[in-house]
């Protein structure tokens, strides 16, 4: 451990230049704005940064990237919170919770408390990158195709506890979301499915599907119910963002937890991030004394998926250093990167050239730092510009839900997708059909497809293999502890509301 | 049930059976492994037997209601005309379809974008003509720098 922090202050010594720290800056305040835009997620930004990487010396390159990645993380929220427009999957669940809070007129406060969590998030899953990665990666790689497919099972077993009252229509939307995820070609067998039309070959982007089902649909049910924002007027007084005592206290354990469970999921190779938010969220409600609150504006919904989303990140780095395995996206991108400063990813890594990963540590710390105090401080600035637009809300929202669409794939394609999910979520959410389960179906499903086959393959036909291996014992105990706790918890609380008093 | 329900389950159903009939054409399985077509087989099944059980039970508890209020069992609620709610919604559909077929057909982004911005903000939000031409300029300046000059994403 005395090693580990003396190399993490020989990586401080290397990051701690004034041109170094004017990037890392400079970088999580472009991730922001990035990570902000719908359509644009963390991928977008570390390729938009790379040409600039690569004309630096490794180190200041590696700041950069990883500050953008970090930063992109942070700014997801904003319009989640905002304009409930999540630029990303993990956002979702921002937005089912801030999106509420904003317009009771506390948006404010869940801008705060999301960055406060995302903060302690994002320096949890950095303490356990720098002290136990190489022990975790050790684990991680352990698990294989059966541990991965009930892992996303698990994940999707929660649509029980996103059900809402009624576990028929999540059902329903669960199921037309795996159905959506069917689209493009089979990474099993090569197969082309329903590419009705050549675009489809690639499948249908998740993310032109986020925003027409929240971006644009909200903007069509604000319009048929002549919602109008009643955020008052542009004011600077502190006061009114910054969290209360009562608050904190109350986002505290939540935060907590999304820090250990998004750090754990996040150096899972795949969706980690999603999969901790929504396993966060779905804890959360769990624990909650008031269960009903969550959907309109509950802390602790926020707090726990926020710090889970932010934890991913080191955690996902954790595999990416140590193993050169890329977890994501992101760290697929992050991964050609460090190929491009002659690096070699692997368990070779931290050997050969451990001086400069180190420093890259020692800058994401930093980041995370900067990124907290700039998030904290540029809070009144964003909600004066909402205060300042929101009687042309509907003519913005749209105008960026098109615009991020398109930048999807520069082709009108996604805005269709967008516009046809728009409508869809504009019904769903006229008729209370819950959309969160359809999301997660839509992430998780082709995930858990391939995993599923390729354990059937591994298992020569034979289905014992999910009950054969402790680990995936284990999950599918805990599958069908949440299904039974999710439908026991529903009945109570029915029983409880249909109870003369 | 609502029409916009009914709507909706109508459109699931539909999606449902269209996958399901070409889920048909793909292998279902093979020796020790199952094939491209088993997940979009079974869920459209699944999403078809749903879609079946949430209209019969909307129809069950309306008739039940019906029954109960000492009306026949077939009667139904009267259908309330289209309100404005409803107009500024398909409105905004049919702008939302026009302004990205002109897109489509044009090659650019911008123009159509602004001329949509325009009009959902005069039309739909209920603004002036001028300040909505105001709005739209603003937004299209400033998604011009940020996407097209910023970024390199070519929207004209």
């Amino acid at each position: 451990m005395v090693d580990m922090l003396a190399d993490l202050s020989g990586g401080f010594a290397g990051v701690l230049t004034p041109e170094n720290l004017i990037i890392i800056f400079v970088a999580g305040m472009i991730g922001t704005l990035v990570g902000a835009l719908p359509g644009l997620g963390p991928s977008a930004g570390i390729a938009l940064m790379l040409p600039l990487a690569f004309g630096m010396p490794t180190v200041s390159g590696l700041c950069l990237l990883t500050g953008v990645y970090m930063g992109t993380m942070y700014g997801g929220r904003i319009t989640s919170i905002l304009i409930n427009t999540p630029g990303d999957a993990p956002a979702i669940i921002t937005a089912l919770e801030g999106y509420p809070l904003m317009k009771q007129g506390r948006g404010g406060l869940a801008l705060g408390i999301s960055a406060i969590s995302s903060f302690v998030g994002g320096l949890f899953g950095l303490v356990v990158l720098v002290f136990f990665a190489p022990m975790i990666a050790s684990y991680a790689i352990f698990l294989g195709a059966p541990e991965y497919f009930l892992l996303m099972l698990l994940g999707l077993s929660t649509i029980v506890l996103l059900a809402g009252a009624d576990l028929l229509k999540a059902l329903l939307t669960a199921c037309v979301g795996v159905l959506v995820s069917t689209f493009g070609s089979d990474y099993i067998s090569g197969h082309i499915r329903f590419a009705f039309v050549p675009e489809l070959i690639e499948g249908i982007d998740f993310v032109a599907i986020i925003i027409g089902l929240y971006g644009l649909g909200e903007v069509l049910y604000n319009l048929e119910h002549r919602v109008v924002l009643k955020l008052g007027k542009p004011s600077f007084n502190l006061r009114e963002y910054i969290p209360g005592g009562r608050d904190l206290r109350e986002a505290a354990g939540p935060t907590v937890r999304g820090s250990v469970l998004g750090t754990v999921i996040g150096v899972l190779p795949g969706a980690g991030a999603t999969v901790a938010t929504f396993l966060a969220y779905a804890l959360e409600r769990r624990l909650s004394t008031r269960p009903e609150r969550f959907g309109h504006g509950a802390l602790p919904g926020l707090a726990g998926p926020e710090a889970s989303n932010n934890a991913s990140v080191p955690g996902a780095l954790i595999p990416l250093i140590t193993l050169g395995i890329p977890g994501s996206g992101g760290t697929a991108i992050m991964l050609g990167a460090l190929i491009m400063f002659g690096l070699q990813p692997g368990p070779l890594l931290m050997i050969k050239s451990g001086d400069i990963v180190w420093a890259m540590i020692a800058g994401l710390i930093l980041a995370n730092l900067f990124l907290f105090l700039s998030n904290i401080l540029l809070i009144p600035v964003f909600i004066n510009l909402l205060r300042l637009i929101q009687g042309h809300l509907a003519g913005v929202v749209v105008a960026l839900c098109l615009v991020g669409a398109f930048s999807l794939s520069y082709n009108t394609f996604n805005i269709w997708v967008a516009l046809v999910f728009g409508v869809i979520g504009y019904l769903m959410k006229k008729n209370d059909y819950p959309t969160g389960p359809f999301i997660l179906a839509v992430v998780l499903a082709p995930l858990a497809e391939n995993y599923f086959r390729q354990s059937i393959m591994l298992g020569q036909g034979d289905w014992s293999i999910f009950i054969e291996r402790p680990i995936a014992l284990t999950l599918l105990i805990m599958i069908l502890a949440v299904f039974t706790i999710g439908i026991i918890g529903k009945q109570v609380v029915r029983r409880r509301q249909t109870r003369p008093h | 049930m609502k029409p916009s329900e009914t709507l909706l389950l109508a459109t699931l159903a539909v999606f449902s059976a269209v996958l399901l009939r070409f889920s048909l054409d793909m292998p279902y399985a093979a020796a020790q492994a199952f094939g491209p077509g088993f997940v979009p087989l079974n869920l459209s099944v699944a999403t078809l037997v749903l879609t079946a059980a949430i209209a019969g039970r909307r129809l069950i508890t309306r008739r039940h209601d019906s029954t109960e209020a000492g009306q026949g069992p077939t009667a139904a609620p009267p259908e309330k005309p289209a309100s404005t709610g409803h107009r500024a919604v398909l409105a905004a559909m049919v702008l939302l379809g026009i302004a990205v077929s002109a897109m489509h057909i044009g090659g650019g982004v911008l123009l159509p974008l602004t001329l949509l911005v325009w009009v959902v903000s005069w039309r739909l939000s209920g603004h002036g003509p001028v300040l909505s031409a105001g709005v739209a300029g603003a937004v299209t300046v400033c998604i011009y720098v940020v996407f097209n000059l910023w970024l390199n994403i070519p929207l004209t």
